[in-house]
């Protein structure tokens, strides 16, 4: 966890503990960007270009709040914002209902999902529900953290983690049958 | 309990969030049902997944990748906050030197060429009553045809109000060594505004807002001689701004002289290289004033001091500022996706896209 001290530093100008301050939020910036666009070239532009918007409105950041929420709110929205990709999503509600269907326990397979499985599925769901799977798990942020990360109710964090969590079965359990492909 | 409620269960299972109790009533129905007892492996095993996906590092350090364009950025600031007239940075970074190399003709103008177009556009507001037709197209020719007989009258209003401040000096005295210095893009900003208005001392020169008509600032420090009383002149204009001025100055039988802009170019090279589009424009109530740099959009307060600078767009060309009333601003960003228009709220300093 990044020091207060150091971000009252980097407020008040110094500019070491700024850079430092940039040094420890580095990676975890860049692993949001990553998981969010995708691939690492990307990755590298949006994490850059957060970290300079870091350093030029470290500012206007309030001890009200928590810097790491504060940084992935930067960062998540450069993502969704500029680097937003044309490739279709999965709709919301496509696979959202599936668990209701009446699966035959007998056709259940259990079988580990690759990690590049995963990670085509997350690359499937809309920008938000991404958004939210990452800093859950990527960021291992809270409801709370994930609300003021993204600006969002708590009520429509917890239920964009759930569906997201939701299509993300159903598209791991397309694979697993050999269905649905990239 | 139904299946469709136990699913809501599992999911605040998944992240630690279900009371005792309400753990208990899930665990009563998963004995019960098989169907849910699947769907809640699957999510566990899918969570087990999410948690353990790869925590990737940078494949390079971004901080060390980023620190150039840091001091692009304290630079900037430093003259905003100094207009102080600095040597040129001897660890200037690439992207410094391109706009060095970019703007390496306009530099070769030099501040003769400078003084000239200032005077011009100043002496024009004097002699534009008079001139006749012919008079004016060279005028037109020389303002890169964007100027209005309005904003020049109101340079003339500027001039009127600032001469006794005004000063005149020797000839620059570093004009014919531009090595030193970054280059001023004298005809951009002429495309955009009608004329420099050289105020007092270490004053950032103004620079007329057409599409307001009001008074927009931008961050050029000017550093002057000694003040004289006279409207400034110059008696060495570029060749092809040389008839233009002479002819006005000799309309209005104000005396030449040559005016010196000492203006550190390699401070303003990092400001000025970027300009892209509209060029300090003024909010409806003057209270700020907007420019863009380095693909971000700058505003400045009544100041002229920075007070928002948005998300940098890159390469991408921004353009179509224009203010909404005076703290809502509105632009477009040229992307591969095609345009899109963007805002930036000064009231809740917010910016995003409309």
């Amino acid at each position: 966890m990044v020091e207060q001290e150091l971000i009252r530093s980097a407020q008040s100008g110094d500019r070491d503990a700024m850079i430092q301050l940039l040094r420890e939020i580095e990676t975890h910036v860049y692993r949001t960007a990553y998981y969010i666009l995708g691939n690492e070239q990307d990755a590298m532009d949006a994490a850059q270009e957060a970290l300079i918007r870091v350093y030029t409105k470290i500012e206007s950041f309030e001890e009200k709040a928590q810097f790491k929420t504060w940084v992935q709110r930067i960062v998540t929205n450069i993502c969704i914002d500029k680097f937003r990709r044309t490739k279709p999503t999965v709709s919301i509600d496509e696979h959202a209902m599936n668990f209701t269907a009446d699966h035959s326990v007998e056709e259940e397979v259990v079988a580990t999902y690759v990690s590049q499985d995963v990670r085509e599925a997350i690359n499937k769901l809309s920008d938000h529900y991404r958004a939210v799977i990452v800093l859950r798990y990527l960021q291992d942020f809270s409801y709370n953290e994930i609300s003021d990360s993204l600006g969002l109710p708590l009520n429509t964090v917890k239920s964009y983690l759930f569906r997201a969590r939701q299509q993300l079965q159903s598209l791991l359990q397309d694979y697993q049958k050999g269905g649905v492909g990239g | 309990m139904k299946c469709q409620e136990v699913m809501e269960y599992m999911q605040r299972q998944l992240d630690l969030d279900l009371t005792d109790s309400e753990q208990q009533l899930l665990d009563a129905h998963l004995e019960t049902c098989a169907s849910c007892r699947v769907m809640m492996e699957r999510l566990q095993r899918l969570t087990s997944e999410l948690s353990s996906l790869p925590k990737v590092h940078p494949p390079v350090s971004l901080v060390d990748a980023i620190l150039p364009k840091l001091e692009e950025i304290d630079r900037a600031r430093q003259l905003t906050v100094t207009g102080a007239v600095q040597p040129a940075a001897a660890d200037q970074t690439e992207d410094a030197r391109l706009a060095n190399r970019r703007n390496h003709r306009a530099n070769r103008i030099s501040y003769k060429v400078l003084g000239g177009v200032v005077a011009a556009g100043l002496l024009l507001g004097i002699a534009i009553v008079n001139l006749d037709q012919d008079s004016m197209q060279v005028a037109d020719q020389a303002m890169s045809g964007s100027s209005s007989y309005s904003q020049a009258n109101m340079a003339l209003m500027n001039v009127a109000t600032s001469s006794a401040d005004s000063s005149a000096s020797e000839e620059a005295e570093a004009a014919d060594d531009a090595s030193g210095f970054a280059a001023l893009p004298v005809y951009e900003i002429y495309d955009q505004s009608s004329s420099y208005v050289a105020d007092s001392e270490d004053k950032p020169v103004g620079i007329l807002a057409p599409s307001s008509g009001r008074q927009g600032f931008l961050g050029i420090p000017v550093t002057s001689g000694q003040s004289g009383d006279q409207a400034v002149g110059t008696e060495e204009p570029a060749a092809e701004l040389g008839s233009t001025s002479k002819s006005a100055a000799g309309l209005t039988g104000e005396k030449s002289e040559s005016f010196e802009v000492d203006i550190n170019l390699e401070e303003i090279g990092t400001t000025m290289g970027g300009f892209e589009g509209s060029v300090g424009l003024a909010s409806p109530e003057g209270t700020y004033s907007v420019f863009i740099e380095n693909g971000s959009v700058v505003i400045l307060d009544s100041n002229h001091e920075r007070t928002y600078i948005s998300q940098s767009f890159g390469d991408a060309e921004v353009y179509g500022l224009e203010w909404m009333d005076d703290s809502r601003l509105t632009f477009k960003v040229l992307t591969d996706e095609g345009e899109q228009a963007y805002y930036i709220d000064l009231d809740d300093r917010s910016e995003g896209r409309m």
